[in-house]
């Protein structure tokens, strides 16, 4: 019977675990990116109200969130540059990290528009405070997992390495 | 840097550059998609930031109503004495031909959200300017916290 350390040594390699994190995350991303392509000017709300982009730049922001968020999902799902979805995924909820807790400090309480299902009448409470900051802080360490793993099952990738060493011999 | 985070950072750009074609080529196709081209100006008002001291002086003529674009949670938390709320995105433009409208024929509006950075004013005087309102849009510069750390009066309570 394997041991807990290696158990997390081979999690942390990479294998079904990590795999369903990893698709896990992606699907969190793509759900994040269509909810808030569906109405690019109610996104652009919610991020005018963060106070941190300049109302000019506001509208090419509320176009080009949504869609890397997609671009990331659609990696993480299928395993395809897996690592620089998992850190552009990183750099993306840290930031968003950053911009909840500078709204915080300056005493505003508004939905974070992380995903807008309230259109659809489901009831989910976002308002920005430090549930939704330790939720995004959890994907992080799901999306560093995924980073830092080498084997990647169920995925483009594993299965073009596959193919390149079939050629090979 | 090593040939592992050049490959990570080739990936990235990537990513990004095929976000941002998507998301463009989305945006146009968007039934409610961002104008990024600037189209020709708008055939009647134009939207004038003013400081505090000038909304002082238009909040003491009754023939002025001042607009919160904020969401109503944050209206009945604290707002300008005499606003009345129309949240930029969702909330519905009142008539001009009612007197007793915000955007009637004698009023002039002064629109108010978050501060400098908060584009949601802005958004809402462009509705009402697309809706076909004549008059200026003014909107308040340093918004509500503006106002607030200015010492001037304020309100609370039940949204109207």
């Amino acid at each position: 019977m394997k041991s807990l350390k290696s158990h997390i040594a081979e999690t942390l390699y990479g294998n079904a675990i990590t795999t369903a994190v990893r698709i896990a995350m992606g699907a969190v991303f793509l759900l994040s990116g269509v909810l808030s392509s569906l109405d690019p000017a109610a996104f652009g709300a919610a991020v005018a109200r963060y106070g941190l982009v300049p109302a000019m730049l506001v509208p090419y922001a509320a176009i080009l969130i949504p869609s890397v968020e997609v671009v990331i999902g659609l990696c993480l799902i299928m395993g395809y540059r897996t690592r620089a979805a998992a850190l552009l995924g990183t750099v993306l909820l840290a930031t968003f990290i950053a911009a909840m807790v500078y709204a915080l400090s300056a005493g505003k309480s508004f939905d974070c528009g992380c995903f807008d299902v309230k259109r659809f009448g489901i009831e989910f409470d976002e308002t920005i405070g430090p549930k939704v900051i330790a939720r995004n802080a959890l994907f992080i360490a799901a999306l560093t997992l995924v980073f830092r793993a080498r084997r990647h099952v169920l995925s483009l990738e594993n299965y073009r390495d596959r193919l390149h060493l079939t050629n090979l011999s | 840097m090593n040939e592992g985070w050049r490959l990570i950072a080739r990936d990235c750009a990537a990513i990004v550059v095929v976000a941002i074609v998507g998301g463009v080529a989305l945006n146009l196709l968007h039934p409610r998609g961002y104008a990024l081209m600037k189209k020709e100006g708008p055939v009647g008002g134009q939207i004038v930031f003013i400081g505090l001291d000038e909304a002082r002086i238009k909040h003491q003529s009754p023939a002025v109503r001042f607009i919160d674009a904020r969401e109503p949670e944050e209206f009945a938390a604290g707002r300008i004495p005499g606003a009345v709320n129309i949240p930029a995105v969702q909330g519905a433009v009142p008539r001009f031909d009612d007197e007793a409208s915000p955007l009637g024929p004698a009023t002039e509006v002064v629109l108010y959200c978050d501060g400098p950075a908060c584009g949601a004013a802005e958004k809402l005087a462009g509705r009402i300017i697309d809706a076909g309102y004549r008059r200026h849009v003014y909107i308040l510069r340093d918004g509500y916290p503006g106002w607030t750390a200015a010492g001037l009066p304020r309100e609370q309570g039940d949204t109207r």
